[in-house]
């Protein structure tokens, strides 16, 4: 029996799974990387399009991720302050690099390097690490979860007719909150008025789904 | 081997078959430009979903 067995097996044998999950991941983070000129540059970025069962099953994946790197960044800043301003293998970093700030310097970046080895394990692509640390983490500072969101698309794919959706990276194309004006009537009358405009924002956040 | 006894009639085959069939998909229609879509979708017209654009079309 199946009880209680969570996840879906995508059709695919454990090892396949972990592969596409990875895969799918390291894509949606490497969408946000510098692809100028690339013949086949990501159309949109921070989003891929997969089919719906396959963008359910890999947000933990991309969610915890994200989460690690965000958990790193304060450690990141830390040691920030303790590197020097000069230029690598210069003479004043030679200094710098055999002094106790340096161990100082060790101990704070020590977080976030374990942090990242930590998101390798998870990812299995070097670039997508660091574009997640870089860049992604840093823009999901103050967020606490629900990093992604995945949207159904009308057209089904043409060779097995699966449910296409996106899977996007929030913080582009969010909802806009949209408040109803209280519609104004020439004759203000509390007995006519109260119906009126207790219906009118209801018809408004209709028209607004 | 076991084998039918009686052959089946047409309205046992009908009555079998009763419930064998197709509903037809849920549609709603595009709060923006009033194109008929299945219900919580991208509109496949505008782009539109719930109040904002999210893919860009040309028109």
């Amino acid at each position: 029996m199946r009880h209680r067995r969570r996840g879906r097996i995508l059709g695919r044998n454990p090892s396949h799974q972990r592969a596409l999950l990875r895969a799918l991941a390291s894509a949606l983070f490497l969408t946000e990387r510098d692809a100028e000129g690339e013949p086949n540059k990501p159309k949109v970025k921070g989003r891929i399009v997969t089919t719906i069962q396959k963008a359910k099953e890999v947000r933990p994946l991309v969610e915890r991720c994200i989460t690690l790197a965000c958990h790193a960044l304060p450690h990141q800043e830390a040691a920030d302050h303790l590197e020097p301003s000069a230029e690598r293998h210069s003479d004043q970093w030679r200094a710098w690099r055999t002094s106790p700030q340096w161990k100082e310097w060790c101990q704070a970046i020590a977080p976030v390097v374990a942090a990242r080895r930590r998101a390798l394990r998870l990812l299995g692509d070097k670039q997508a690490v660091r574009i997640l640390f870089e860049d992604i983490a840093p823009r999901f500072a103050d967020r606490t979860g629900g990093y992604t969101r995945v949207l159904r698309l009308p057209k089904p794919r043409l060779g097995d007719a699966g449910t296409r959706a996106v899977l996007e990276l929030v913080g582009k194309n969010d909802r806009v909150r949209r408040k109803a004006a209280r519609p104004s009537f020439e004759t203000d009358e509390p007995e006519v008025a109260k119906p009126e405009a207790a219906a009118a924002p209801e018809a408004a956040s209709d028209e607004a789904k | 081997m076991a084998v039918p006894k009686r052959r089946q009639s047409n309205a046992r085959t009908g009555s079998r078959r009763a419930h064998d069939f197709k509903t037809p998909k849920q549609l709603s229609y595009c709060p923006q430009c009033s194109t008929a879509l299945p219900t919580h979708t991208i509109c496949p017209n505008c782009g539109h979903y719930m109040g904002r654009k999210i893919i860009e079309t040309e028109s």
